[in-house]
């Protein structure tokens, strides 16, 4: 029996790689993940006439990212305390003072003013931008957690350290935690050295990769639809219904054999779709530092002790987990609507609804979070870091858990397959 | 060996298709003939567990028809079979050994005979969809008889073929009738004739005539009386 079944999943994977939609839903689908980091480096800067010091001129944003990663990370190593944030806002006063609030402007030390293109309230300095792009996130830092009015050359690393703390208690109480819950977050962030170490640019191809890899979770879902939809319907539509379900093997082992095959060339996609999307963010906007940066420098008030990149890892690694019940939910619907276009509707209907209704009002708590946890919704809408817990035995982020209940209603559906298979008569 | 079909009923909605038929079929050719719509279709289908039956049971040596010991020892040859485009001819009949549980040594071997056998030894590499109606046909029966059947179902075998091979066919299904049970349904009522040593005339869902043909008489006649579409005084 089992070589039997060897040779049928052989054979399933066969008959679904000779299907030619398949490859061009796969090699379209990767292409736009691939190309999916591209407007952030596509842009273009202008710098005007009086700043270049001659004609209006234009800048890349991909220049401009090259050049943040050639620029040596001069602050690399150093800790984030008082010294640092009083640094930063010495530094980087004289702009917001100076011209337009918020962003900056002109720079008494800079010789080139940028703006981005056909926006003229915005503009920076393109020196000042660049060789000053360590002050910058630190600046975003502090902005988030305090506000521009206290961000004098008074403000101290304690006042900043208190902030996010602040910060981070109001959040945990407007996601509805318990007591007991952001107990068990304190004890998480404890696990967090302050003050915080730099490491040069954190914000990068990694970063890039952790809050925008959903969309390719949706792209994966949508591969799934278009390769699997057809997948059961195809017996009946091709009239080898007969032939298979009168054989010693047509039954549950086939059955099998056509869920792997489903599930590895769902799986399969979902790496490759992934990893163009990794490739293309780790080439534009750069792996750098990422391994040693720790995530509460892009985000302050993100609880868990984890890295930049471990955290883009986990995202990619959860995605892909998620490729298994997509697959299985298209498949499970192929066998209720008995045909390959009705199963396709369907999915793509249950696709639109979840894109459409990325989240549920907090004042439903427990549908806002089941609903989170929906594998086509999961992390959209940036809910990346979202800290709300699920309670499984003990305690366990988003992330921990997501995949617990994907892989029990991956075994439910494939169940309710097979109930459905057998049931459904030959045509 | 002995099939046995014992008041077997099959009802879609308003429809009875198969009205409570009752048989015992030995090795041996049987030949099943009916107008469109009588219900043999359906009776194929129950025979081979692919439709289950509203009422009765279908049994081959006590051997329930939904065990898989049944299947084990079943061929089948539907009438309009699918294939898939863009599997070689030996691909097909090697994806069919592994769903009948056909050890792989096994099912190489016996899927290039039986290439060998329908004529399709040359063409075994090339994909079905290349193949003529024809081809496919002889395809079909190879498939069917992968797993040397005890008990073997053919519908319209012969249909799509040229005169020669169905002659040809004709013959391989009587050989086959030696040692298994074969029941035989086509509207080409000299294949009939020919081979099968019993006849079932079936209309309405019920077989209304059921016994062994005398090769002298016309059989052709007898079937038009039996179905209300011409006289027989034979």
């Amino acid at each position: 029996m089992m070589g039997n079944f060897g040779t049928l999943y052989r054979f399933e994977l066969k008959k679904l790689c000779q299907r030619k939609m398949i490859w061009i839903a796969l090699a379209v689908l990767t292409a736009a993940a691939a190309l999916l980091p591209a407007p952030q480096v596509t842009g273009k800067m202008y710098i005007s006439a009086d700043a270049a010091g001659g004609e209006d001129q234009f800048c890349s944003l991909y220049e401009i990212v090259q050049r943040q990663r050639d620029d040596p990370a001069e602050l690399a190593g150093r800790e984030l305390d008082t010294d640092l944030i009083q640094e930063t806002i010495a530094k980087l006063a004289i702009i917001s003072r100076t011209t337009t609030p918020v962003i900056g402007s002109s720079s008494a030390e800079s010789s080139v003013t940028v703006r981005q293109a056909g926006q003229d309230e915005t503009a920076w300095t393109l020196d000042g931008y660049v060789i000053q792009g360590e002050y910058w996130n630190i600046w975003n830092a502090l902005e988030s957690m305090v506000t521009t009015e206290k961000m004098t050359e008074d403000l101290t690393a304690g006042d900043y350290y208190a902030a996010v703390d602040e910060e981070r208690a109001r959040a945990y109480d407007s996601w509805g935690l318990t007591e007991v819950e952001a107990a068990w977050w304190a004890a998480r962030t404890e696990k967090i050295e302050t003050p915080l170490t730099l490491t040069g640019h954190p914000d990068g191809g990694w970063t890039y990769l952790a809050e925008s890899a959903y969309v390719v979770n949706l792209f994966i879902f949508l591969f799934a639809i278009i390769a699997l939809g057809g997948l059961f319907p195809m017996e009946r539509q091709r009239r080898t219904d007969p032939l298979v379900r009168c054989a010693r093997n047509g039954g549950t082992p086939l059955y099998a054999a056509k869920l792997l095959a489903g599930l590895t060339v769902c799986f399969a996609g979902a790496v490759l779709m992934m990893a163009a999307m990794a490739a293309s963010s780790l080439i534009l906007l750069g792996p750098e530092d990422a391994a040693t940066a720790v995530q509460q420098l892009i985000n302050p008030i993100y609880g868990e002790p984890m890295t930049v990149r471990r955290l883009a890892l986990t995202v990619c690694a959860v995605y892909l987990a998620a490729s298994v019940i997509h697959a299985a939910f298209v498949m499970a619907v192929s066998l209720c609507t008995k045909g390959g276009t009705a199963a396709m509707a369907v999915c793509f209907g249950a696709m639109l609804l979840f894109v459409m209704v990325p989240v549920i009002p907090l004042s439903h708590p427990g549908l806002s979070q089941a609903w989170g946890l929906l594998p086509a919704v999961f992390g959209s809408n940036g809910v990346v870091y979202d800290p709300r817990l699920v309670h499984l035995g003990g305690y366990l982020t988003n992330y921990q858990a997501a995949p617990i209940p994907w892989l029990a209603m991956t075994l439910v559906l494939a169940g309710l397959g097979l109930g459905l298979y057998r049931r459904t008569p030959g045509k | 060996m002995e099939l046995t079909i014992d008041r077997l009923s099959k009802q879609f909605q308003n429809k009875i298709a198969v009205d409570r038929v009752s048989l015992r079929l030995s090795p041996g050719v049987t030949g099943l003939l009916g107008p469109n719509g009588a219900g043999k279709t359906t009776l194929m289908r129950l025979v081979c567990g692919i439709l289950k039956p509203t009422a009765g049971s279908v049994s081959l040596d006590g051997t329930d028809v939904s065990a898989e010991e049944y299947r084990a020892v079943l061929g089948y040859l539907p009438q309009d079979f699918g294939y898939y485009p863009d599997f070689t001819g030996l691909d097909f009949l090697l994806y069919m050994s592994a769903l009948k549980g056909l050890e792989k040594a096994h099912a190489r071997r016996r899927s290039r005979e039986l290439m060998d056998l329908v004529g399709l030894a040359d063409e075994c590499k090339k994909k079905v969809k290349t193949y003529s109606g024809g081809m496919r046909q002889r395809l079909g029966i190879a498939q069917a008889l992968l797993n040397d059947p005890k008990l073997l179902v053919l519908d319209e075998p012969t249909a799509g073929l040229d005169p020669k091979e169905r002659v040809r066919f004709r013959e391989l299904i009587a050989s086959l009738g030696r040692d298994s049970v074969v029941l035989l349904s086509t509207h080409i009522v000299s294949d009939v004739e020919h081979i099968a040593g019993r006849v079932l005339i079936m209309s309405a869902g019920q077989i209304v005539h059921d016994g062994a043909w005398d090769k002298h008489e016309d059989l052709e006649r007898f079937y038009l009386a039996q179905v209300g579409e011409g006289g027989y005084d034979g």
